[in-house]
């Protein structure tokens, strides 16, 4: 073979040598790649660094609430803080670490060589990293989002949290257009994906063959796709009344503050099974190849998750049921709200059933996963309990809610997006993750999660509001809020067992080979990490594991079932 | 021979997490918080109470239930060295019908106590009784003032009822939006510019309840705190009387200093003390003239406090929002440790200090000043 | 060497066991044939050849030298494949300047609109 290289800013030809095009460069390659694969890594880095970003304002959070009358932080930073802490954890690592895993993975699994609009991809991710950019660059200018993260108005109308001062500052315009420029990387990627997903799989892959975390995918594009514009005219709305002197929002002109929370909720509540379902799917996954078991109830967890997507839009306002709606109404929500709950109990009986009578390999991936089974299960009743309406009365907008949100967000999603890069890492890097330290890594956040987020559902039935940046010795509340402060830094270590994992497993880890895990989905029928190009062949498939077929023809799955 | 889960060391680390773990539990016990939602003193909050009875009831059973069939199968299916293949179950229709049926007759056991109870605590649920007392409630930045209009009085902070009678909250707001919520009486309502929102509520023993702010409101959400205080029909009788009547005069030559005093700086804000306030009171008129460019700040409207009402400030028991208990007793104005015993003089001497962004931005008073202040405002009985 | 042309040797190599290429019959050295043998990179494209079912024999493992007959158009990789793109990263800042103008003036928004027009020409025009 001919000699190849040459030096750094060369490379062969077949006529000769020539210098590197930019794209060949080491930084050229990254900035104009159109392949899913780094642009999936892309956004998987982006999201993990303000995953730390956000970790650390919710630790500022719980060491100014560690006591009563908390000096740390004074009250205007601390409100910035804690807007800022929803707004990065919700919109700068959730969506886009769920984006990236979908990008870097759906195409493998259904086939493709890359995503339908390649450069459209690209664009997403710019976007997202711009805007993410832009909304923290408004701590240099001490003016971050101060309103919470749905900003509501007239509060988000007026100023720096005041009503009384004269010059509007920018804290709300950060957040506005922040949130426009990540909504626009959104619809991209959703966009994107769902024409991936409807145009390019591999033959034989029905829509009814395709793995779960791709239908996942496919729902929570939709889910983007209709719940987006609900926010961005909200912002719209409200960029105006800032700016140009409309009365959307403000009443003594004939506007109405609700209206700001009927659109924003109407974003807001399929916004949350936005940041769920890619997780359902990765779990969907992770729990069949460590049982060594198909999925149990595949069609039944596909179809609870498209009717989950269909019922998220019916059930906003039961964030508004503190707000005065006439009683009809309020049944209505509580009706919807119930009826949401069926699917997603539907959905943890056929994981419980995947792994019953299975073969249980506790690798750190799987320890993730049925941690999210056993806390998501939590999030989900104290979520039921949020819906009984008089009993709303009571813990709405007090940390009984904060203790919801975060069993589902992070017991829930977080736990799953560990999963899932404990179970993909190997096919990113050929590397294996340290299991040890992902063990241990494991318990502290387990345990950390619990300490940390327990004693909220206390804390909100002794009556403690949310969004108070400090409160008083003699309420009762000093000791629950100490635990909660605890539990915070133990999450925190085992976040940075986890930085610590990566790091030092892109360095040492053991070389992973294509399948380390003896998985089921086309994904792993690749190298780790792939070719370029994916796949030698696009692979025809006759089963909903084409992989596992393939490497066990004698018991393949289109052999005993029909699907 | 079935292997044991774990080593000797392993299995005493599991036991002692469980423990830790399941020691969370245990911070549900211990003293109960006085604005417990538990503690209720009322029968809205007990209509509400009997929800979080039947929702623990059924979230208990139920996540015994799943999380112990979670651990069972962690435990029971585990791989072990011989374990085979199991068998490649795909799913079951009987068992799908059953776990979509069972979870839809509990959710709709749950919502048919959920829809009894709103109707129950509703606002078109508040009895008819002729002794209804009606407040209207009106959320300030970052304080609260009620203002009783069949008796045409104004305070702030203290909502004084009588026991055993319906009370009937109008909701108004003129600047943000706020929550009204006293944990041991009711559940919260909104306070929504431009909406009038009521909510009603009974108090079934004489005692004091306190209430929060429970939406954000900005700055100082944290210290809006309020309480309501019942008392028997007699005292909250005479109470209406005293508050009724016009200024005290000031006892002495401190407090006329003090009168001076407030009349230059403190009127502006604070409005013009003992009177009548039917003669300009509105408080659900808009104090913003718009949120567009040019906001007009309502120092020079009277109808438009920014800060409360001193009428009768002597008489009450909160200053600024909860933020500090009105010491009364312990305010001699002669008293050379006022600094330390007095709280209305902490407040008067450094107001940001205490309670940093609210409106009161006063320049730095003297001692003296501060003395003089004091004999006359606690003196406003 | 970057990972592509890493790739596509690697491809030529396994694919190579399989199926030995013969180069076109000319006169260039056997190294400048080894050379340009590289630049038929074999992928093969779905529903070209019936054949591929067969393709369980195949793999990107090294495998015995059999020689199976295929009715697949070899087709050089830098063809399938999407090509590196500077506009999708233009775009990006130029909506994010836009947006920005919102607020800081309608300078600012102007350029950015400019760039975003300009972005989308570049993008259109762009070979996929």
């Amino acid at each position: 073979m001919a000699t190849r290289t040459i030096g750094e800013n060369v490379t062969t030809t077949t006529t000769g040598v020539r210098r590197k095009t930019f794209s060949e460069t080491y930084v050229g390659e990254w900035i104009t790649t159109t392949d899913h694969k780094m642009i999936g890594l892309m956004y998987l880095i982006t999201g993990f660094f303000f995953f730390v970003v956000g970790g650390m304002e919710a630790l500022l959070i719980r060491t100014q609430l560690a006591e009563p009358n908390g000096k740390v932080l004074s009250p205007d930073v601390y409100n910035q803080i804690f807007t800022m802490h929803g707004t990065t954890m919700i919109f700068l690592f959730v969506i886009p670490v769920l984006s990236g895993f979908g990008n870097y993975i759906v195409p493998l699994m259904i086939g493709a060589r890359d995503m339908a609009y390649p450069r459209m991809n690209a664009f997403g991710f710019w976007m997202l990293l711009f805007g993410g950019i832009f909304m923290q660059s408004s701590f240099i200018f001490n003016q971050a989002p101060n309103g919470g993260w749905f900003m509501y108005a007239p509060l988000s109308e007026i100023t720096a949290g005041h009503a009384y001062l004269a010059t509007p500052h920018m804290n709300a315009d950060f957040w506005l257009l922040g949130t426009t420029l990540l909504g626009i990387s959104s619809i991209s990627g959703s966009l994107n994906f769902v024409v991936t997903i409807f145009r390019l799989r591999a033959p034989g892959m029905s829509i009814n063959r395709m793995p779960l975390f791709t239908w996942m995918i496919l729902v929570m594009s939709f889910l983007l796709l209709f719940a987006l514009p609900s926010l961005t005219v909200a912002s719209g709305l409200l960029l105006l009344d800032r700016h140009v002197g409309t009365h959307f929002f403000d009443t003594a002109v004939g506007g109405d503050p609700l209206l700001w929370q009927h659109l924003f909720w109407s974003f807001g509540h399929p916004e949350v099974y936005i940041l769920i379902l890619p997780a359902f799917g990765m779990i969907s996954e992770i729990l069949p190849v460590f049982s060594r078991k198909p999925i149990f109830g595949y069609t039944f967890i596909a179809w609870s998750g498209v009717a989950i997507g269909f019922l998220s839009f019916t059930v906003w306002a039961h964030h508004m049921f503190a707000v005065g709606l006439p009683s009809v109404a309020q049944a209505f929500f509580a009706t919807s709200t119930t009826l949401i709950a069926i699917p997603t109990a539907v959905k943890i009986f056929n994981w419980l059933a995947t792994i019953w009578k299975g073969k249980i390999r506790f690798t750190v991936a799987m320890l993730f996963a049925l941690g999210f089974i056993a806390m998501f299960l939590i999030g989900g009743l104290n979520g039921a309990a949020l819906a009984v309406v008089p009993f709303d009365y009571q813990v709405t907008d007090s940390y009984f809610v904060v203790a919801h949100i975060h069993y589902v967000l992070f017991g829930g999603t977080a736990m799953a997006v560990f999963a899932g890069l404990y179970y993909w890492f190997p096919k990113f890097t050929g590397k294996l993750m340290n299991e040890k330290i992902g063990k241990w890594q494991f318990w502290f956040i387990f345990i950390g999660l619990n300490v940390t987020f327990f004693p909220m559902h206390i804390l909100g039935i002794f009556g403690m509001p949310r969004r108070v940046y400090t409160y008083p010795g003699n309420m009762g509340w000093n000791e629950l809020n100490l635990m909660a402060s605890i539990g915070a830094f133990v999450l925190g270590i085992g976040v940075l067992l986890f930085l610590f994992n990566i790091v030092n497993s892109l360095k040492n880890g053991e070389a992973a080979g294509d399948d380390p895990w003896d998985a089921y989905t086309l994904e792993w029928d690749t190298s780790s990490p792939p070719k370029k190009y994916n796949f030698l062949e696009i692979p025809v498939v006759r089963s909903r594991r084409p992989f596992y077929d393939k490497k066990y023809p004698e018991i393949a799955d289109w052999k005993s079932v029909i699907h | 021979m079935r292997m044991p889960v774990f080593s000797r060391t392993k299995r005493w680390l599991a036991l002692l997490g469980c423990v830790l773990l399941s020691s969370i539990l245990l911070s549900a016990c211990g003293d109960e918080a006085s604005t417990s939602i538990l503690n209720t003193a009322g029968p809205v909050a007990a209509d509400e109470k009997v929800l979080f009875y039947v929702v623990v009831v059924l979230a208990a059973v139920i996540f015994l239930g799943v999380e112990g069939w979670l651990v069972y199968s962690i435990f029971r299916f585990r791989e072990r060295p011989n374990t085979p293949n199991p068998y490649q179950n795909h799913g079951n229709l009987f068992l799908e019908a059953l776990w979509t049926g069972i979870p839809t007759v509990v959710l709709f056991i749950l919502l048919f106590f959920t829809i009894r109870g709103l109707l129950q605590v509703a606002p078109e649920a508040q009895p008819k009784d002729a002794n209804t007392v009606t407040v209207e409630a009106v959320g300030h930045q970052w304080w609260w003032e009620f203002y009783y209009p069949k008796y045409n009085i104004t305070t702030a902070d203290t909502l004084v009822i009588p026991a055993h009678t319906t009370i009937h909250v109008d909701l108004f707001s003129n600047n943000v939006i706020h929550s009204f919520w006293v944990p041991n009486l009711t559940g919260k309502t909104d306070l929504i510019p431009g909406h009038d929102n009521t909510k009603w509520f009974i108090a079934d023993k004489n005692g004091t309840y306190t209430g929060l702010c429970a939406e954000f409101c900005g700055t100082q959400h944290g210290n809006m705190r309020f309480e309501v205080k019942a008392v028997n029909t007699d005292s909250f009788q005479s109470w209406i009387s005293t508050q009724q009547q016009t200024a005290a005069a000031p006892g002495n030559s401190l407090a006329q200093q003090g009168q001076a005093i407030f009349k230059n700086q403190c009127s502006t804000c604070h409005g013009i003390v003992g009177v009548d306030v039917t003669q300009f009171y509105n408080p659900q008129q808009f104090c913003n003239d718009s949120l567009g460019a040019g906001h007009n700040y309502p120092t020079t409207d009277v109808h438009c406090l920014i800060g409360p009402n001193l009428t009768h400030f002597g008489s009450r028991d909160l200053i600024a929002g909860g933020v500090l208990t009105n010491n009364s007793q312990a305010c001699n104005p002669t008293d050379p440790n006022i600094m330390k015993d007095c709280h209305l003089a902490q407040w008067l001497n450094d107001p940001q200090g205490i309670k940093p962004g609210n409106d009161m931005n006063i320049g730095q008073l003297t001692t003296d000043q501060i003395r003089q202040l004091v004999a006359y405002l606690e003196g406003l009985k | 060497m970057s990972q592509e042309q890493k790739d596509r040797v690697e491809l030529q190599q396994s694919v190579d066991s399989v199926n030995p290429v013969t180069p076109p019959p000319d006169s260039t050295s056997s190294e400048t044939q080894a050379v340009q043998s590289e630049e038929t990179a074999v992928l093969e494209e779905p529903g070209q050849g019936q054949e591929s079912v067969l393709s369980e024999e195949q793999s990107e493992r090294p495998r015995t030298k059999k020689r199976v007959r295929r009715r697949t158009k070899l087709v050089n990789v830098e063809e399938i494949l999407p090509h590196p793109s500077l506009w999708p990263l233009a775009l990006a800042v130029s909506v994010a300047i836009a947006m920005f103008g919102i607020i800081a003036g309608p300078i600012v928004c102007g350029i950015g609109v400019l760039l975003i027009i300009v972005s989308i020409v570049f993008w259109s025009v762009e070979r996929r």
